[in-house]
């Protein structure tokens, strides 16, 4: 029998706005750009751009790196957008470093995923382009260089994701491949043979476009010598063949100790890769019911989000999708399988939005995750349907199911943007999850949690033998007869990258009783209890490294 | 789906231009259809405004699958008589089957005033709000059907569906085993209630419910095998949910091979119009050729196979694709006509003038059919019916230098020697 007590706690504490957009008196006022305004003449024009939270000086501040796409025309050379790193000076607000930092780089900008793949202790960057993709060194001096491996190629890059899916101890890569898109063959809707959506001429695609293949980058690098091999073929990544990728989030689904991969794909179905322990993968989201809607309908999935929301232990999956369409809570059975509870569990309330960025998070730290979702049509313009839409904020009551508590999270969560990146992370160290948003063609939105509710603890986990992200892997935290589950993980929401460390609610508890944490590498390390009000690292094999607590 | 407007026809027959009208209705009852079209469309070319007679076309057509032509006919009918409930119903049905809700939502919405007590109307305007989103629409709609004809089984197993899809189980679950026990034959009641039954997590009786669906009508419904895994699955059964997703994912693959073929052919055809314009036949043939196959009761494309082929004076072929075109659609003036030259340009005159009068009946404004006419006549040795044929090309045509030399040269033959 579930046991309610913490869920009681914040219902009572969650009136008022509790979500506030301090983004412009943090200084973030560049607009980031993804083709034309108000007129979308091809699909490349209609993704957005990522974003993410990262502590790239290692100061203990989660810094901003936000990527730009660009427009078709009307640029003029030298003053093309490029994108921004943000550092984070501690008092709220932010000095824009990315010239300095050598990520102000200008072109068709996607995605981004972080992780450490030299384990120097410093953050290094991939970004997905619609054109090259980018990998980025994080040299540790406030400086990045280009590591790209040069086999990299042309493609259209969107979602990705470090993965030390082999747990050699180095992170490897995984890439979503939207398109093999051609301007030059892909009809406009002012042009012949235009594409209609509700009977409106509309930019074609994907659908009747070539689709992508995703990639598989196996980390191979020596001590000095950056080092990225793709083993997709071999490693069973190409078998289902070419899909509309755009979303990647890694997850353990089955608990065996290795890292699996889903993919959401747009209008096909989405896949889940599940890790053989030999280096190769099975795709199995039909037997494992979630590459389809409940109804065996393939959808158009955009982000994806993974976290215990029923606190039983195992991963459970979000995932957003199209309009006219819900959204997908699919609900680990804890036998490999699934099984999608979204309208049993209040998701199925909307199909007025297109959402994109998605995340798990426990705003009101009642130790319950709730999600949160951005939402943002991709035709502006047309007659059915808002191109900028609001917000969601889906509190979970502990008993399966969420509410919309919108309304009551305040302006910022009800702002109409046509949203697409989400990261999620306490960017002011005061233990409450913040949220940073990117729209299109827009500035960026930074949700500052307000919220005065239930206690919590956030540990910064750093692998030694495994990976020194700690990608992969799971805290377990006690509080009374509850466990809380939290996993490091890489890529995930749309196109973007939340904070590495969990953050963990918990209610009323002023401790967590017992911490257990699953390093990848296979060693299970158990801590004593740990005050709440902190922020604690643990060094893998080395237990707890230092401490902060919380700014008040 | 639209049996009922011949009936109406029969009722409904005006005192004008019934000769046409009556000469189809007896063609129609001996169920000679290929006669019957054509005089129905001499009806209407007697008489543009005969609402019945379009109507009767469009029955014709459904009869013979061609959704293209049954539109084209119920449109014309809606052209007349924009309040026209069978008509409404039709082409709103028509439009739904092919998801084109917004032209359904229009129509429908006409639909609901004209006929305000057709739990049908209402139901399937809720349909139409159910697809769009609209949910409270939707609900409303179904209601209202409801409230007419409280066993109507589209708006039971609706308005079900569309509550336990919202969670409203408590509401859902009644109206969902009503429907499946109005219509223990249908599949869809059964899969219904099979889904929602899986939405509850009552796996026994889900799976008893989608192996009905699948026995009634639903073996080849890709989305009643993926239930019948869910339910399997949540039974433990995980050799039956296997082989249950096998048979899912054999029949999601035909469905969008089906799909891909048509697009496919959308692009051939595209790219024969592009190589018919740069001149190259041979290659637009065989583009037309691929688009044929993937299209074979497409008699657009076929008459367009049959074009080229004749252009390219291979007149056997030629005739094989218009017949077949013919056939899917043989009310149609210009494959009676391509058929007419085809065959006069084979020296089989006997048929050519068959053909061409045909072509006539069927659309009496095409000066050049006529023309023809009066030159396979005039090879034929029928003077008198050439020159009434090239004085008919004229004066529908009465600029055209062509057929007033034709009719001047047929009035005055030169001697033969």
């Amino acid at each position: 029998m579930r046991v309610f007590f913490l869920a009681a706690l914040a219902a009572s504490a969650a009136t008022g706005p509790f979500f506030v957009d301090e983004a412009l008196r943090g200084g973030l006022k560049d607009i980031f750009i993804c083709g034309d305004e108000n007129q979308k003449n091809y699909i490349v024009e209609t993704l957005g751009t990522g974003v993410a939270f990262l502590d790239f000086d290692n100061d203990g501040l989660l810094d901003i790196f936000a990527v730009t796409a660009s427009k078709l025309k009307g640029v003029a050379p030298g003053t093309e957008p490029v994108n921004h790193l943000y550092r984070n000076k501690g008092n709220g607000t932010f000095e824009d470093v990315g010239k300095k930092s050598g990520l102000a780089k200008a072109g068709w900008g996607q995605g981004v995923c972080a992780g450490d793949i030299d384990n120097d202790g410093f953050v290094d960057l991939y970004v997905t382009y619609w054109g090259k993709d980018v990998m980025y060194r994080n040299r540790g001096d406030g400086t990045f260089e280009e590591v790209t491996p040069p086999e990299i190629g042309i493609r259209w890059g969107t979602g990705c994701a470090f993965v030390d899916y082999d747990r050699d101890g180095k992170l490897d890569l995984m890439v979503a491949n939207y398109l093999d898109f051609d301007l030059k063959n892909t009809p406009r809707p002012d042009g012949p043979n235009p594409c209609h959506w509700k009977n409106e001429k509309v930019m074609c695609g994907p659908q009747g476009l070539k689709p992508g293949l995703n990639r598989l980058w196996r980390n191979e690098s020596t001590p000095g010598k950056i080092r990225f091999v793709d083993v997709s073929k071999r490693a069973g990544i190409e078998t289902p063949g070419p899909r509309f990728g755009l979303s990647v989030t890694t997850l353990d689904y089955d608990r065996d100790g290795w890292p699996d991969i889903y993919v959401a794909v747009d209008s096909q179905a989405s896949l889940l890769y599940h890790n053989k322990h030999d280096g190769t993968f099975e795709e199995v989201a039909l037997e494992s019911g979630v590459a389809l809607s409940e109804d065996g309908r393939e959808q158009a999935g955009m982000g994806t989000a993974v976290s215990d929301y029923d606190g039983d232990g195992w991963p459970d999956l979000v995932k957003t999708n199209f309009i006219d369409d819900l959204p997908n809570l699919y609900r680990n059975n804890r036998d490999g399988s699934f099984s999608e509870s979204t309208v049993q569990s209040g998701l199925g309330k909307y199909t007025q939005f297109m959402g994109w960025g998605v995340a798990f998070v426990d705003y009101d730290n009642d130790g319950w995750p709730d999600i949160f979702m951005v939402n943002g049509h991709v035709y502006p313009g047309v007659k059915s349907g808002e191109y900028r839409q609001r917000r969601i904020l889906y509190r979970n009551n502990g008993a399966g199911k969420f509410s919309d508590m919108s309304v009551e999270a305040g302006a910022a969560v009800m702002e109409k943007t046509s949203a697409r990146g989400l990261a999620v992370g306490d960017y002011d160290n005061d233990g409450r999850p913040d949220m940073l948003i990117s729209s299109m063609n827009e500035r960026l939105n930074l949700l500052r949690n307000n919220l005065t509710a239930g206690k919590s603890i956030t540990l910064k986990l750093v692998g030694q033998k495994s990976n020194r992200s700690a990608i992969g892997a799971v805290a377990r935290l006690t509080i009374g007869k509850r466990t809380l589950t939290g996993e490091v993980r890489s890529g995930s929401t749309f196109m973007s990258q939340s904070d590495f460390r969990l953050q963990f609610g918990l209610g009323t508890a002023t401790e967590a009783e017992a911490v257990e944490v699953q390093w990848l590498g296979g060693a299970l390390e158990k801590l004593g209890p740990l005050p709440s009000g902190q922020i604690v690292t643990i060094t893998e094999g080395r237990g707890v490294t230092s401490n902060m607590p919380y700014v008040k | 789906m639209i049996a009922l407007l011949l009936m109406s026809a029969l009722a409904q027959a005006p005192s004008d231009c019934s000769k046409s009208f009556a000469a189809g209705l007896r063609e129609y009852e001996r169920k000679n259809l290929e006669q019957a079209l054509i005089a129905f469309r001499g009806a209407v070319q007697c008489d543009p405004k005969l609402v019945q007679a379009h109507l009767a076309i469009a029955d014709i057509y459904a009869e013979r699958g061609n959704e293209g032509e049954v539109l084209a006919a119920l449109l014309q009918a809606l052209k007349i008589e924009p309040n026209n409930v069978l008509a409404l119903r039709a082409a709103s049905t028509l439009y739904l089957k092919n998801g084109l809700h917004t032209k359904a939502f229009q129509l429908l919405e006409t639909l609901v005033v004209a006929a305000p007590d057709s739990a049908d109307a209402h139901a399937d305007l809720a349909a139409v709000h159910a697809a769009s989103g609209n949910r409270e629409g939707a609900e409303k709609e179904f209601r209202r059907a409801l409230k007419l004809q409280p066993d109507h089984f589209p708006a039971l197993a609706g308005l079900g569906n569309l509550l336990a899809r919202a969670g409203d189980d408590a509401v859902a679950m009644p109206l969902l085993r009503k429907a499946a026990h109005l219509q223990p034959q249908a599949y869809e009641g059964h899969f219904l209630l099979g889904s929602a039954l899986n939405r509850l997590g009552q796996f026994e009786e889900a799976r008893s419910e989608l192996e009905q669906a699948s026995k009634h009508g639903g073996e080849n419904e890709p989305q009643v095998f993926y239930q019948l895994a869910r339910a399997w699955g949540g039974l433990g059964k995980v050799a039956e949910r296997k082989a249950a997703l096998a048979r899912f994912s054999e029949l999601t693959k035909k469905e969008k091979e089906d799909i891909e073929l048509q697009r496919r052919a959308t692009t051939w055809i595209d790219e024969a119009r592009r190589l018919l314009q740069s001149g190259d036949l041979e290659a637009a043939a065989a583009r037309l050729e691929l688009a044929r196959e993937a299209k074979p009761g497409d008699a657009t494309v076929l008459f367009r196979l049959a074009s080229l082929n004749f252009d390219l004076q291979r007149f056997d072929i030629a005739r094989e694709y218009v017949q077949a075109a013919i056939s899917i659609s043989p009310a149609t003036w210009l494959y009676h006509y391509l058929l007419g030259l085809v065959e006069r340009s084979s020296h089989r005159l006997a048929d050519a003038k068959a053909s061409l009068e045909v072509a006539a009946k069927l659309q009496p404004t095409e000066a050049p059919v006529f023309n023809a006419l009066g030159e396979v006549l005039l090879e034929q040795g029928e003077q008198q019916a050439a020159i009434t044929a090239f004085d008919m090309a004229v004066k529908v045509a009465p600029d055209d230098a062509t057929f007033r030399r034709n009719l001047d040269s047929a009035r005055s033959p030169k001697p033969r020697r």
